[in-house]
């Protein structure tokens, strides 16, 4: 697309360009707004839940309270050292924007503007991709890569209303930073390269995956240097970044001095330094003869690897630089974690990606995207390096981890879109059949017959997989990511639609009837959601930064009554929830996860807690009468299943997630804990730990006595009172 | 118009708990004795979560020249939880002034609250009047045994004065209590009152002359009633007049707790289940009936946590299920909201730019007592208020502002007004508010929000273009 500079053209074309962007933004809004058009302004799943807290918190105590907030809710009895251990990118983010629309007269409910966040950012992470795939090839491939950004579902499975995480901003930061640095990379423009670091500072504050960055602009650095393509605007563009994005990173609390002390910092440092000496070899160059320069070159090469790679290696032996986290492992080696750190494994977004995953993220543009990569290949252009290394790392990396995939979509949308550009640019061009021929006749011959029709063909089949594209994405969309997970779609009897709101009515519940300070044990995952929603004192959370402790409730959960009540009572617990899909078949569900509880705390004590013992003998993992008497007796069984079987009337009942049936005798009675609420589909069921025996006795035995006692009675009243005279 | 002022000076006719202070000197043992109670009829209401009392008493002034005031007497923790307190004449369809009485004379053991009764006309020495005092509180009740299990029957206690606390002698004296399918009593040991057969109900009376201010024994009924006992802690009501969308917006926060007897064991889903308590009655609430204003619009129901779909609208009544059963002494706190048509409400004088708006100052469920009800009504931006009537005797009125949606000044005039002990029976009370609202005004905002919008366009207009 050629750009006119002046006149109507100019005009024409501005005003085209923000008719484009606006329907883009439109298309990428309302593509994510299936959810609240569906259920409500909700905040999504778990992580965002604490995300919203915080942001609450930031918004009402101010900024600098929120740094140094300790929060005593959670992780109970410990604390969090919250405002130290977040990334405050996203909250102070949507502060901003609450205190900025407050200001013009729009006092929006701080909710909606979590809720509507990613959405928002999602119509600037297009303009950003249209900017980066500009720089890339042209304006024509910058539109249709953000055509594609705006609607792809791998993006937009993080970013839907109501899915208030980091990643909802840090996508944008990430193609913003990239679009800066491609700039500064181009021009050596020192303005380009500090705004790259001040967005790669943005990206620091706000997601742990900024990593990616600090690797990705030193790695196509060094591609540049192995490929001799130094030159004065790189060095000036590169130092710039690196010096004032890694000063400005350590400003976040969570960072620190990571910069210098991590390994997955040490690339950039890395080619600092190697920047450096390829700038004064350069130089030398310049002054003296090849010959002494290649002697000189080998000698200090050498050398300095030599110096570097031992440096490294005695650093880390002794301490100064830290190892490479657990996550970084389970990139290269996709068992690590389920052998070292059960709790990385146990999240499903870790686990390796499905290859159908792919088409459904990204549906066409995953076959265009080799093709847009081999065209860039073809032109190798500086900034092209950078997209083709980028490519490479980053398919690696989707393949490893799902939520990785993130990461790759924008890639792959800008490398589709040059594809698609090319061929555009190629078989749209029929200015031909407008052209004269030499003798000012029009010219209709053969060869302008069959140039149309296939160019005809072509543009119009990729056209018709545009249509496909669009219609697949908001298909995904609609289907596939746009579910709260706090709320579930159900049908009433006579087909109406209805809401299963099991979550809300137990949180809501605890929030009214407990005490303010009650401390509420549950799994980690519904950690977040409690204190969001039930604004209750935790044990564990989603943070899992203290492994240890969540190892402690699976501990709880996975031991019998009377020794998860000692652990829970020596930990302050008044209530405990569990999750039990059951009786709707809700598969998401504790028993489910219970073999987790089981690993993570048969870790911490091998000698108390045997994962062998909670499956059959023939090694099944079952609830009903075959089930291991470990697994029967465990506190999780009994609180699951409490009550269960009594429903139906019988002595059974059918678990409609496991298909198997629950005996009333293998549940039993509970001793040391009292149901005291159970929501209306049964999917969180809340017990409270019994307070202990005015009269000295054992739970146990003081229960025995009291059901013994209740029938006792009931024998009474139905004996009838014999009255006949005795003489 | 005309009906609205009629209706007006009906209710403003019901000056209940007048706040007025009647600066009076009184002996230590009470009022003066001017008045003789030649037949008191005292009767108790049980069928509503709070009691409903009426004490119909024939008086006889018995001093030597006119007189038109009469002191009722109340025990003031009674007093504490008085809702309304009414008086009018038998037989005669219109209320008389009555009212509290602020400066009270300092009495010895259980203090005692006095509401001054004054009537339309004095009454000669010698001659007789039927007064009828109505009035609702919420003290004195509370369920036996104190914690039933899942699906019980629930038996309520009331602990009363067994003989009626007044200011002057009482000649005859009958107490009956109606609104529940039977009552039993224990009476003390020196009680003076003989029970009387009644259809339905209980009845009891003497004829023996009691003294002013005699100490009376207690005696206490008990009576089964299935039902919730709702109660609202706090309500926040907000209304919001919007001139340029001709609407009338109302929100309303409650934080409702049901004063049933409590569930003596954890709360069992499978029992509740098993026993279908769902569909049958007892002392948990399930459902909230609220009747709107007729033609109410976009209704919703929200709570802390986010919206709740279980609700439903038949025509001008709003039917809500709490996201769980609430069982004696659990809490619920929800919002709930609805839009009508401004045109119901506000009427527009001609003359200079005034409007008075007159809205209903509850509107929450039946059946229902009110510990604190804060009224806020917010008027469009640069309006200017002139007076505030309420029907109801309020608590404490302030004028501020709030900013909202396109306040670019000052913010939205709003006018807060707070209620004590209020019962659903009050929401017939309207609130009047008289502004002026220049046109002027009513201009400046979205001609300022136009300039706004045009600054920038020519703004990036203007960079574009360098």
């Amino acid at each position: 697309m050629k750009e006119a500079t002046s006149g109507t053209l100019y005009w024409v074309q501005t005003l085209l360009k923000i008719a484009i962007f606006l329907s883009i933004t439109g298309a990428a809004v309302s593509s994510r707004l299936f959810s609240v058009i569906r259920f409500e302004s909700i905040i999504h799943e778990f992580d965002p839940w604490f995300n919203f807290r915080a942001t609450k918190y930031l918004v009402e105590h101010g900024f600098y309270k929120f740094l140094n907030w300790f929060d005593d809710r959670t992780w109970y009895p410990l604390g969090r050292v919250t405002g130290g251990t977040l990334y405050p990118g996203l909250m102070t983010s949507s502060a901003a924007i609450w205190h900025l629309l407050k200001k013009v007269g729009l006092p929006v409910d701080i909710r909606n503007i979590c809720v509507l966040f990613a959405p928002a950012f999602s119509g600037v992470t297009a303009y950003a991709t249209y900017k980066l795939t500009s720089e890339i090839k042209d304006s024509g491939a910058g539109l249709l890569a953000a055509g594609f950004i705006a609607i792809a579902p791998g993006y937009i499975s993080r970013s839907v209303a109501g899915s208030y995480d980091n990643e909802a901003i840090a996508i944008t930061l990430l193609m913003v930073t990239f679009m800066f640095w491609i700039k500064a990379m181009k021009t050596g423009s020192i303005m380009h390269s500090t705004f790259a670091a001040l967005f790669y500072f943005y990206m620091v504050s706000a997601w742990g995956g900024y990593v990616f960055i600090t690797n990705l602009i030193p790695l196509h650095v060094f591609v540049l240097l192995l490929m001799g393509r130094y030159s004065n605007k790189l060095y000036a563009s590169y130092t710039t970044w690196y010096a004032i994005g890694t000063l400005a990173s350590m400003q976040i609390p969570f960072v620190g001095f990571l910069p210098i002390r991590s390994n997955d910092h040490m690339a950039a440092l890395g080619v600092f330094g190697l920047i450096q000496i390829v700038a004064f070899g350069s130089f030398i160059k310049s002054q003296v003869s090849w010959e002494k320069f290649q002697t000189v070159m080998f000698v200090s090469l050498a050398f300095l690897l030599v110096l570097g790679v031992s440096g490294l290696f005695l650093l880390t032996y002794f301490g100064y630089i830290a190892p490479w986290t657990g996550r970084f492992y389970s990139l290269w080696d996709t068992n690590y974690a389920k052998i070292h750190i059960p709790i990385i494994a146990s999240v499903s977004e870790h686990q390796p990606t499905a290859w159908p995953a792919f088409f459904f993220d990204t549906q066409f543009l995953i076959w265009l995207f080799p093709a847009g990569v081999f065209l860039l290949f073809l032109e190798l252009k500086d900034e092209h390096v950078f997209v083709i290394a980028y490519s490479v790392l980053c398919s690696y990396f989707a393949g490893v981890m799902v939520r990785l995939m993130l990461t790759l979509t924008p890639i792959i949308c800008v490398c589709a879109a040059v594809a698609v550009s090319k061929l555009f640019d190629a078989y749209l061009d029929f200015s031909f059949v407008f052209q004269k021929s030499k003798n000012g006749a029009r010219k209709f011959d053969k060869d302008a017959i069959f140039t149309t029709i296939t160019r005809t063909l072509v543009s119009g089949t990729f056209v018709a997989y545009l249509f496909l594209f669009v219609y697949h994405c908001t298909w995904v969309t609609s289907n596939a990511y746009s579910s709260p997970s706090v709320v579930l779609p159900s049908r009433n009897p006579d087909g109406s639609p209805a809401l299963i709101d099991d979550f809300r009515e137990a949180y809501y519940w605890l929030r009214m009837n407990t005490a303010e300070d009650a401390k509420v044990a549950s799994w980690w995952d519904y950690g977040y959601q409690i204190g969001g929603m039930a604004d209750r004192t935790t044990l564990v959370d989603n943070n899992t930064w203290n492994n240890t402790h969540i190892a402690i409730v699976g501990k709880a959960m996975s031991s019998p009554e009377d020794k998860a009540y000692e652990i829970l009572q020596a930990h302050d617990v008044d209530y405990v929830l569990v999750i039990f899909g059951g009786l709707i078949g809700f598969s998401g569900d504790d028993i489910n996860k219970f073999l987790w509880m089981v690993r993570i705390s048969e870790g911490i004590w091998p000698d108390e807690i045997k994962e062998r013992n909670y499956f059959t003998p023939s090694g099944e993992y079952r609830v009903d009468a075959a089930a291991s008497q470990t697994m029967k007796n465990a506190l999780m069984y009994k609180l699951s299943y409490h009550e269960f079987p009594t429903l139906f009337g019988q002595q059974e009942g059918i678990d409609r997630v496991r298909g198997q049936t629950i005996r009333a005798e293998d549940v039993g009675d509970l001793d040391y804990f009292e149901e005291v609420f159970t929501s209306e589909n049964w999917i969180v069921r809340l017990y409270k730990l019994k307070d202990r025996d005015t009269l000295g006795r054992d739970l146990k035995s003081a229960s025995q006595f009291d059901r013994a006692a209740a029938r006792g009675t009931k024998r009474r009243v139905s004996k009838r009172p014999q009255l006949e005279l005795r003489v | 118009m005309g009906r609205m002022i009629n209706v007006r000076i009906a209710l403003t006719a019901i000056v209940i708990l007048l706040v007025q202070a009647v600066a009076a000197t009184t002996p230590a043992n009470g009022y003066p004795q001017t008045w003789e109670n030649i037949d008191y009829k005292r009767r108790v209401d049980v069928s509503k979560s709070y009691l409903q009392e009426t004490a119909e008493i024939r008086i006889k002034n018995i001093d030597s020249i006119a007189n038109d005031k009469y002191y009722f007497a109340l025990p003031s923790f009674v007093a504490e939880t008085l809702s309304y307190l009414s008086a009018s004449l038998k037989d005669v369809n219109a209320f008389i002034d009555s009212g509290i009485v602020h400066d009270q004379p300092a009495s010895e053991e259980n203090s005692l609250t006095f509401a001054l009764i004054t009537l339309p006309a004095s009454v000669s020495p010698g001659d007789e009047i039927d007064i009828v005092v109505r009035f609702a509180h919420n003290t004195g009740r509370r369920p036996f045994p104190e914690r039933i299990a899942l699906g019980d029957r629930q038996t309520m206690l009331i602990t009363i004065d067994e003989l009626p606390l007044s200011n002057y002698e009482t000649l005859h004296y009958s107490i009956e209590f109606s609104g529940a399918s039977e009552f039993s009593h224990q009476a003390s040991e020196n009680s003076k009152l003989a029970p009387v057969s009644t259809k339905g109900g209980l009845a009891l009376k003497t004829s023996a002359s009691i003294p002013p201010f005699e100490p009376s024994p207690i005696f206490t009924i008990s009576y089964p009633h299935d039902g919730s006992f709702p109660r609202v802690n706090n309500l926040e009501r907000g209304i919001w007049a919007s001139h340029w969308a001709e609407t009338l917006q109302f929100e309303e926060y409650f934080e409702l707790v049901n004063d049933a007897a409590p569930l003596e064991s954890g709360f069992s889903r499978a029992d509740y289940m098993k026993k279908q308590l769902a569909l049958k009655k007892g002392n948990h609430l399930a459902t909230l009936e609220i009747p709107l204003p007729a033609e109410a619009s976009d209704t919703y129901f929200t709570d802390l946590v986010g919206m709740v779909s279980t609700y439903r609208v038949f025509g001008d009544r709003l039917i809500l299920k709490p996201r769980y059963p609430l069982f004696g002494g659990w809490r619920f706190n929800f919002t709930i909201g609805w839009t009508n048509a401004l045109s119901q409400f506000l009427h527009e004088s001609k003359e200079d730019e005034t409007y008075i708006l007159s809205v209903p100052i509850l509107d929450g469920p039946v059946n229902t007592f009110y510990d604190n009800v804060s009224l806020s009504v917010y008027l469009p931006e640069g309006s200017q208020v002139v007076q505030v009537e309420s029907q109801i005797p309020f608590h404490a009125q302030e004028v501020s502002h709030k900013k909202s949606y396109f306040d670019l000044r000052e913010g939205h005039t709003k006018i807060s007004i707070q209620y004590k002990n209020m019962v659903d029976d009050l929401s017939k009370g309207q609130l009047l508010v008289v502004y002026k609202l220049s046109s002027q005004s009513l201009y400046k905002k979205p001609l300022s929000i136009g300039a706004y919008i045009f600054c920038a366009l020519i703004a990036f207009f203007v960079l574009k273009s360098q």
